[in-house]
């Protein structure tokens, strides 16, 4: 991974804390509510409007690619199916770990102080979950493409297509200091039941249909 | 630096997806030979091989690839001893076959028919090659490693052809059934696991399910493409 370390840089207690609110609030001179807003908002346009995009072009991708019903699987697993399953269970499971974590930055645990090192965990957890969700996707896309054969199916190809859109917009506003506050726990929350709904809709069938294999 | 984070972040999930799809494009297990600049572009016109008369166009005897004797038709058949059911699609040069033997053998196939010549490829070594006129198409079939002569007849829906397939789980399932002569032969492929197909109604390829799960399945006509990739 060539992700350079931005935690070194751990001094700064809770670099990430309540990122909207802090940052904007400290940098624009307090009071002055409308120009961040308005550029904030063009920002979270811009980071919507790509996300859109990648989720379409995800879509129309899957749906126009010749499902290739082969693809290169993961060693040590006894199907592709089982590796693709457990690799989203490891994702779903950082999810939640996403999902805790953000609440600690946001404070929705009453008396819980967010320690230092809770905004490195949620990058890193965040990171590590979606590159798990990589090589399931690029299986799902390639080697079965967008499907609608059944309403199971259909929710996942949708829910598969939203997912990398809220992911990309979630990363462009986060690298928009000025957004507006409401956006990140948004995207946040549109990316944790985009995997949910994924991982019930694959991994929990798989295990309930096949077994807990590996 | 932490500003771009986030970007760096994006990267690294595109870089990672568009390797592993570079992987997947490049060890599909039948690479993409194309077909389509192979098989004859021009004249489409159905040229029947046995068209009576003085030669409507007595020349040009030496065309790199010889038009299709047949423009379109489906034949199906079986081997000499009757170890594997054909069947066979062509249209406007282009051919695609299906050979099984209804319980742990199968090919899918595609390839090109330039005259009266048949040559389909598939994975593993699959191969048919063979003639064909407007009633019948003889010829020899390889699969797993065994080769046999065939014969196998023209032949008109509901008799023919057919593909089943769900992607629903894992690398998919997909089916091939051929009806021939009021009986079917068929495979069922689960993500590498062969068995024999369950029964198809030729008369209603709607709503298909096999336990449970729905098949989408259509006749396949010569120009479909069957050879994943």
């Amino acid at each position: 991974m060539t992700i350079p370390n931005p935690e070194q840089r751990a001094p700064i207690a809770t670099p990430f804390a309540p990122p909207p609110a802090s940052s904007s609030a400290s940098t624009s001179a307090s009071s002055s509510e409308p120009p961040p807003a308005r550029t904030g908002t063009a920002g979270l346009l811009v980071a919507v409007t790509v996300g859109t995009l990648v989720s379409v072009g995800l879509g129309v991708y899957g749906r126009a690619h010749e499902a290739a019903f082969f693809a290169v699987s993961i060693a040590g697993f006894s199907s592709g199916t089982a590796a693709k399953a457990w690799l989203a269970t490891g994702a779903f499971v950082l999810v939640l770990v996403q999902l805790g974590s953000a609440m600690v930055m946001y404070g929705r645990f009453p008396g819980v102080r967010a320690p230092s090192w809770i905004g490195g965990l949620h990058r890193w957890s965040g990171r590590a979950a979606v590159l798990l969700t990589v090589p399931v996707a690029v299986h799902c896309l390639y080697a079965l493409g967008f499907q609608d054969g059944s309403p199971r199916v259909l929710l996942h190809s949708l829910f598969g297509c939203f997912f990398y859109g809220a992911f990309v917009a979630k990363m462009l506003v986060l690298n928009r200091p000025g957004s507006p506050r409401w956006s990140l726990p948004v995207l946040g929350g549109a990316l944790f039941t985009a995997l949910v709904a994924l991982w019930l809709t694959s991994s929990l069938w798989f295990f309930t249909t096949s077994g807990l294999t590996f | 630096m932490k500003r771009y984070a986030p970007l760096l972040t994006v990267a690294s999930v595109a870089a990672l997806g568009l390797a592993l799809l570079m992987v997947n494009v490049n060890g599909d297990p039948a690479p993409r030979q194309e077909v389509a600049a192979a098989a004859p572009v021009a004249d489409p016109a159905p040229t029947t091989a046995l068209a009576p008369g003085p030669a409507p166009e007595p020349v040009v005897e030496e065309p790199a690839v010889a038009p299709p004797a047949i423009a379109e038709i489906a034949y199906a058949g079986r081997s000499s001893g009757n170890e594997v059911t054909v069947a066979i699609a062509v249209k406007d040069g282009r051919a695609v076959a299906y050979v099984c033997d209804g319980k742990k053998i199968e090919a899918w196939l595609d390839g090109t028919l330039e005259g009266d010549q048949l040559s389909l490829q598939g994975a593993d070594g699959a191969a048919v090659t063979g003639t064909v006129d407007e009633a019948k198409s003889l010829g020899s079939v390889s699969v797993a490693g065994k080769q046999w002569p065939y014969a196998a007849k023209g032949v008109q829906a509901p008799e023919g052809l057919y593909e089943g397939r769900s992607g629903v789980d894992e690398v998919a399932e997909r089916i091939g059934w051929i009806v021939l002569d009021g009986t079917q032969v068929g495979v069922r492929n689960a993500g590498g696991n062969l068995g024999p197909a369950p029964r198809l109604d030729p008369e209603d390829l709607d709503g298909v399910t096999v336990d449970g799960v729905r098949f989408s399945v259509t006749a396949v006509t010569g120009d479909d493409q069957v050879v994943g990739r």
